[in-house]
């Protein structure tokens, strides 16, 4: 399954008028079952992996992950798989989101209905659905073969390409939404005045509404990224065995080896690479932005 | 607590259901999806244990089965010989076995020297991905002419230097179903498979055909996980479904053999023909559970160096 994310962080709130002096707001325990099912749940499940991954049998085991080949390897290949995965959703995501930003209310809400269809749809369902179509003897290379454009199937899975393919698939409704949301908030009045400043519609575009729309491509970027480091199950039906990501070698390292202390410090390796990218991101993107919560400009 | 699927629910049919009835003050519950034996090894660490008898492979346990599991009571378990405390009960058996895909392939291989001959019979192999007590390691050294009484301990590396003379036609299924799914799809032409899923497949008259020559048979057991709340209704329920009387019940429905050499078969049943009875082939092998439990480490880490390679 797909690694989530969670963050939960406290703002300045929009830039309402103050609460008088004196007067206390209860308003902050609407937070407390938020926060104690994330301690329980999240917080202190990490801890134990961390204490594991130092103690079954000792830290040896970051030793042993930093100079394996294996794990170096997987790491790599995580992050090849994740950057391309975000190219693919940019390039799918932003003119479907731009159509849904620009259309009337209710033909906004029927595509954007048509982007959350999977998510109603288990993942491993979904996973097979493409094996479906991309394997040697599937829909698509029996077409291929049928019309004569080949004479030898593609290869258009067990390799990255098929890994791709899923995980796009799995994570573009985050991009298209977070697209959405940033183009919403574009003043279309300045497209107007570009036009009519003399500016044409190319140039407006790229000068004008590119740069605005900006910051709802950098933040779904960084959650599909992140999102994409943690992927199993999908590299593991559609991808190439010879080149797993990191989360198909954790689960080889905890349910074949048995080795919950490797496991562990593979997991809270990445967990660490994943905190020190979302750091560099966050100096292209503001957080705000990111989890949506900038106050009305 | 068992591997889910039709095996479950054929056991459930076979033994549970009938249990139940001669013991109407017990409800057994059964948990679904399959015996994980990190979840295992978690729940007894915690001691927190939520099942009371499971279902387990060999490879698992075995060398320091008093660590894991509760000894069974042999006055209420037919124990088997020699044995003492017993920990594990055989309960079923299954067989690693060459499947191939009849209209994939002009002629029929024969062994697993076939399997990796692939001028003769060209195609993609499909194997379960997964360094354990599989079959993938035995099938190479016995294509390399290692005789089945001298396969154990396993030399993997010879085993992975085998593989590497076929690397690029394998295909590596994420589950035995799905090992047998790409053979019958002909997206393999032959497999590395389980008998039961074999059967399944015949179920559906897919045109998969097995070998049985070379097959490797693997025991399941039953086991009471050590910190089990209902030790003495794990007992009742593990005695009867070992028992000579009822063992052979499962085969009838699902494609294992008895774990009970004393249970009997109906042989008109449809399950029969693919039953890895020990008389099947002339060529065959037990797989040794506690070599793996022992070298678990090694051969992941090997396995996973190798296919990165």
């Amino acid at each position: 399954m797909a690694a989530a994310v969670t963050s939960s962080i406290t703002t300045r709130g929009s830039r309402g008028p103050a609460a008088p002096r004196g007067v206390r707001s209860w308003w902050g325990l609407l937070g407390l079952p938020g926060g104690v099912a994330l301690l329980f749940f999240f917080i202190l499940p990490l801890g134990e992996i961390l204490v594991r991954s130092l103690t079954d049998p000792s830290p040896e085991n970051y030793l042993r992950a930093v100079t394996s080949e294996v794990v170096r390897s997987s790491f790599v290949t995580t992050f090849v798989v994740s950057i391309l995965t975000v190219a693919f959703c940019i390039l799918l995501g932003y003119p479907y989101a731009y159509v849904m930003a620009r259309s009337r209310s209710a033909v906004a809400g029927i595509l954007g209905f048509c982007v959350l269809v999977p998510f109603w749809l288990s993942i491993l369902v979904r996973t097979y659905a493409w094996t479906v179509w991309l394997q040697n003897t599937g829909i698509i290379n029996s077409f291929l073969l049928d019309v004569g454009l080949v004479n030898e199937p593609v290869q258009l899975m067990r390799n990255a390409l098929g890994t791709v393919i899923g995980m796009t698939h799995v994570l573009l409704p985050f991009m298209v939404f977070s697209m959405y949301a940033s183009m919403k908030r574009i003043d279309l009045g300045l497209e107007r005045a570009s036009r009519a400043l003399g500016a044409g519609p190319i140039r407006t575009f790229l000068r004008v509404y590119l740069p605005l729309s900006l910051p709802g491509v950098y933040s779904g970027s960084l959650i599909v990224f992140v999102t994409s480091l943690g992927f199993y199950l999908t590299p593991a039906i559609l991808g190439d065995a010879a080149k797993p990501l990191v989360g198909q070698l954790i689960v080889e390292q905890v349910n074949q080896a048995l080795n919950f202390g490797m496991g562990s410090a593979i997991g809270i390796l990445l967990l660490l690479v994943t905190l020190l990218l979302l750091a560099l991101g966050m100096r292209f993107a503001k957080f705000e932005d990111i989890v949506g919560l900038r106050g009305d400009q | 607590m068992s591997n889910g699927g039709a095996l479950q629910d054929a056991q459930d049919t076979a033994y549970l259901v009938p249990f139940m009835e001669e013991f109407p003050g017990i409800a057994v519950v059964q948990d679904t999806g399959s015996t994980d034996y990190a979840k295992f090894t978690a729940q007894i660490e915690s001691g927190n244990v939520d099942w009371d008898l499971a279902d387990i492979g060999s490879d698992f346990g075995g060398q320091d089965p008093a660590r894991y599991f509760e000894p069974f009571d042999c006055d209420v378990v037919e124990c088997p010989e020699g044995e003492n405390p017993v920990y594990r009960i055989p309960t079923h058996a299954y067989a690693s076995i060459l499947g191939y895909n009849e209209g994939a392939l002009s002629e029929a291989p024969s062994s697993w020297a076939d399997f990796f001959d692939t001028e003769k019979f060209p195609g993609k192999r499909a194997m379960f991905q997964l360094a354990g007590a599989t079959g993938i390691f035995e099938a190479a050294l016995l294509a390399d002419g290692v005789a089945p009484e001298d396969l154990y301990p396993i030399d993997y590396e010879r085993a992975l230097a085998k593989y590497d003379t076929i690397k690029d036609d394998i295909i590596w299924a994420t589950s035995p179903t799905d090992t047998a799914r790409l053979v019958a799809d002909g997206e393999a032409v032959m497999g590395n498979l389980f008998s039961s899923q074999a059967f399944a497949m015949a179920q559906n008259d897919t045109p998969i055909e097995v070998i049985w020559d070379g097959m490797g048979l693997g025991f399941d057991y039953l086991v009471i996980p050590k910190g089990a709340k209902n030790v003495d209704n794990a007992n009742l329920l593990a005695g009867f479904i070992t028992s000579a009387e009822n063992n052979g019940r499962l085969s009838e429905i699902y494609p294992v053999a008895p774990g009970n050499p004393a249970a009997a078969v109906d042989e008109s049943a449809e399950t029969y023909p693919f039953l890895p009875l020990p008389d099947r082939a002339e060529l065959s092998y037990t797989f040794d559970g506690n070599w793996y439990s022992e070298n678990q480490q090694q051969i992941v880490d090997a396995f996973q160096a190798w296919l990165q390679q």
